[in-house]
């Protein structure tokens, strides 16, 4: 088997992986290997995003509102170091992205052109900047291959190795090439994991590579994953998966329901159609109980200008729709069907646990990115928020791998581990008659997308959701069947679906009460006294198990009264009955 | 439906698709220098493919080829 060694491994090159593998460098890492299952530059959440950016600039924006926005909207799970630091540094990121070539959109007089969008009102303003979204991880791969990163394209990681004399230390990892299926050795004294979320292949546009491959690996390793209840909840046209609603409710689209009705001033009073999308999710949940579905979005009456800026804001976007009919000539022929999607943790939730130098609890291990529990932004974080923290995360913990391994002594991969995880990962090839990926996506799709489980949520529907999730884990994982290497890769990935459902399940379960996008029918209050603590979920001898660390809220700057409160949806739904 | 064409006369084989696609739809057949579509369910309609094909040989549609699990 190949052996290739490399001072750090990065795992994943979205936006965070490529900042991680050229910070390394910039900060003295002699060899900095960056593995993708993709081609670095075209795969990735990051190379799809829609190009809003929220961007704290210091000349121009209130520190203490953005800040407390930030907490807020992240019902005060966020990690409050992180949240100041993120914000202290993100501009940085973006003068740099724009000395490296990124287009942003700037104003007559040469400024960053902030745009109205979720989560923004007159009162308490929090712009956008917008890059230009497709150019974005050209213009990263090109940056990394500068700073001399070695790049190896179209290679799935699968497992992370422990060092042979120290089962706390990782000492890079395992992988297969997707084109011949060959093993490789990855061997490195810092391994930054950065293979971006887990989103469940759902009806959300363009994230079907994010697997949760990372929290798997890091979870078999030994580390602690935090923040897997809450889901991100986003927003899809029914008939084709869609991204950039946020660019569009910036230019003025509505969300009205069956009737022709405007309806979310009535669940969120002060943003309205420019509602965060957990809140326009619950809120269209709503409409649906009331009858009020199908539901729309609306923005048949943009005119030219607005639909220009749409055309160049989100091209590929554009075409879709002209492509499906909605557009046509310019003109735009009609509302469109809209739902609410379960797409994992994108963007903010569920992730390693990490601290503010992106070190997780293994040593040698670091993570950025979506593939870390988004402590910047807790339970929601404005939309926009996640390149952005793919950015900061992503330069933090290249340089925290590269100080790492100054000090780090020889390591070596444990050949046990080589040789097991090499014949688990034959094992799909070998299996005679075996099922398909395909089954276990839908499976996992079906179990986790009914509104009824991740939008209203209650335990005797969790439970019953997790009964199913334990048997097709026992029962259907191994006997997984894969033609080819690319099916052993969809294997891995429905095998890495699987695994992640559990663990939104038994996270979810645990926090009796309600928070951020975790709203429990059962527990409808957010319980400030009990439950103002993480869910850490680790692994034991191939069983989940599930604690909780309290969050050191007296220590932060923004501290939340020991006391219980209403739930915001809860308290609609009650005005409803 | 997903990438519904590789049209075969314009394409030439320069592997450019089969190397960017995020989900490794498509392959190359060696001996007649042209891409294919090998595994259409996979497909996530990012048009990846089409935009960057110099020979303007492909052609995305925006539906999925698996079904959609909705919420309601
Ligand atoms: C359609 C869409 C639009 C969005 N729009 C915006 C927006 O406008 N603004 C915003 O702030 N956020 C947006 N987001 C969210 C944002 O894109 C992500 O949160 C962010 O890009 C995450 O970056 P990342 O580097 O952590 O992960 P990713 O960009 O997902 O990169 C992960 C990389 O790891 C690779 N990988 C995965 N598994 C493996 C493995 N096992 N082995 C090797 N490689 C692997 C993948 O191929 C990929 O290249 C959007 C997301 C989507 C899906």
């Amino acid at each position: 088997m190949e052996e290739i060694y490399s001072d750090i491994l990065v795992v994943g090159g979205g936006a965070a992986g490529c900042f991680a593998a050229i910070k390394a460098k910039q900060n003295g890492a002699h060899t900095v290997l960056l593995v993708d299952k993709g081609y670095v530059g075209k795969s990735g959440c990051s190379k799809f995003a829609a190009g809003s950016f929220k961007c704290f600039i210091p000349d121009e924006d209130d520190f203490d509102l953005w800040f407390g926005k930030a907490i807020e909207e992240g019902y005060y799970i966020n990690d409050q170091n992180w949240t100041k630091i993120h914000l202290k540094q993100v501009f940085d990121r973006v003068k740099e992205l724009n000395s490296w070539g990124v287009d942003f959109l700037k104003d007559k007089n040469g400024g960053f052109e902030r745009l109205e969008g979720q989560g923004s009102s007159e009162k308490r303003p929090i712009k956008t900047i917008m890059f230009h979204g497709p150019q974005l991880m050209d213009v990263l791969r090109a940056t990394a291959q500068k700073f001399s990163v070695d790049i190896v394209d179209k290679t799935m990681i699968t497992h992370l190795l422990h060092d042979k004399k120290n089962s706390k230390s990782i000492a890079g990892a395992l992988g297969f090439d997707l084109r011949t299926g060959e093993h490789r050795i990855f061997k490195a004294k810092a391994t930054i994991l950065t293979a971006g979320p887990q989103a469940f292949k759902s009806h959300y546009a363009y994230q079907k590579m994010a697997t949760g491959d990372a929290h798997v690996m890091g979870l078999r390793a030994g580390a602690e994953l935090t923040n897997y209840e809450f889901t991100c909840h986003h927003l899809s046209c029914a008939d084709f998966d869609t991204t950039g609603m946020n660019v569009l409710q910036g230019l003025g689209a509505t969300f009205v329901n069956s009737k022709g009705e405007p309806y979310m001033k009535k669940y969120d009073p002060e943003y309205a159609d420019r509602s965060t999308m957990n809140r326009l999710s619950a809120g269209m949940a709503c409409e649906v109980m009331l009858g009020n579905a199908p539901l729309y979005f609306d923005f048949s009456h943009f005119d030219e200008k607005s639909l220009a800026y749409f055309k160049d804001t989100l091209p590929i976007m554009y075409r879709a729709f002209e492509r499906a009919g909605y557009i046509n000539n310019g003109t735009i022929k009609d509302r469109v069907e809209w739902v609410s999607v379960n797409m994992g943790n994108v963007g903010y939730g569920g992730g390693l646990k990490i601290n503010t130098m992106c070190e997780t609890s293994l040593n040698g291990l670091f993570a950025a990115g979506d593939a870390a529990c988004g402590p910047a932004s807790g339970v929601e974080g404005f939309c926009a928020y996640a390149i952005p923290f793919a950015t900061t995360s992503g330069a933090i913990s290249g340089i925290a791998a590269s100080e790492y391994i100054k000090g780090s002594e020889d390591i070596s991969p444990s050949p046990q581990e080589v040789r097991a995880y090499s014949q688990e990962l034959s094992r799909p090839l070998k299996t005679l008659d075996g099922v398909e990926p395909d089954y276990l996506m839908l499976k996992v799709q079906e179990l986790l997308f009914p509104m009824d489980i991740y939008l209203i949520r209650h335990r005797e529907r969790l439970q019953q959701a997790l009964a199913r999730f334990c048997e097709l884990g026992d029962e259907f994982v191994p006997f997984l069947k894969a033609y080819d290497p690319h099916y052993l890769r969809m294997a891995i990935e429905a095998s890495n679906m699987v695994t992640c459902g559990e663990l939104f399940l038994r996270a979810a379960i645990t926090r009796t009460e309600s928070r951020g996008s975790h709203f429990r029918e059962d527990y409808p209050g957010i319980d400030n006294i009990n439950w103002l603590k993480w869910v850490i979920l680790t692994e034991d001898h191939g069983n989940i198990t599930v604690s909780t660390e309290d969050i050191p809220i007296e220590t932060y700057p923004m501290k939340s009264e020991r006391k219980k409160y209403a739930y915001p949806i809860a308290k609609a739904m009650k005005g409803l009955e | 439906m997903g990438i519904s064409w590789i049209d075969q006369k314009r394409c030439n084989g320069c592997g450019r698709c089969e190397l960017i696609c995020p989900q490794d739809v498509i392959r190359l057949n060696v001996e007649k220098k042209r891409a294919f579509i090998k595994y259409i369910r996979d497909c996530q309609c990012c048009f990846l493919c089409e935009l960057e094909c110099p020979q303007n040989a492909v052609y995305v549609t925006p539906y999925r080829e698996r079904r959609a699990v909705l919420p309601w």
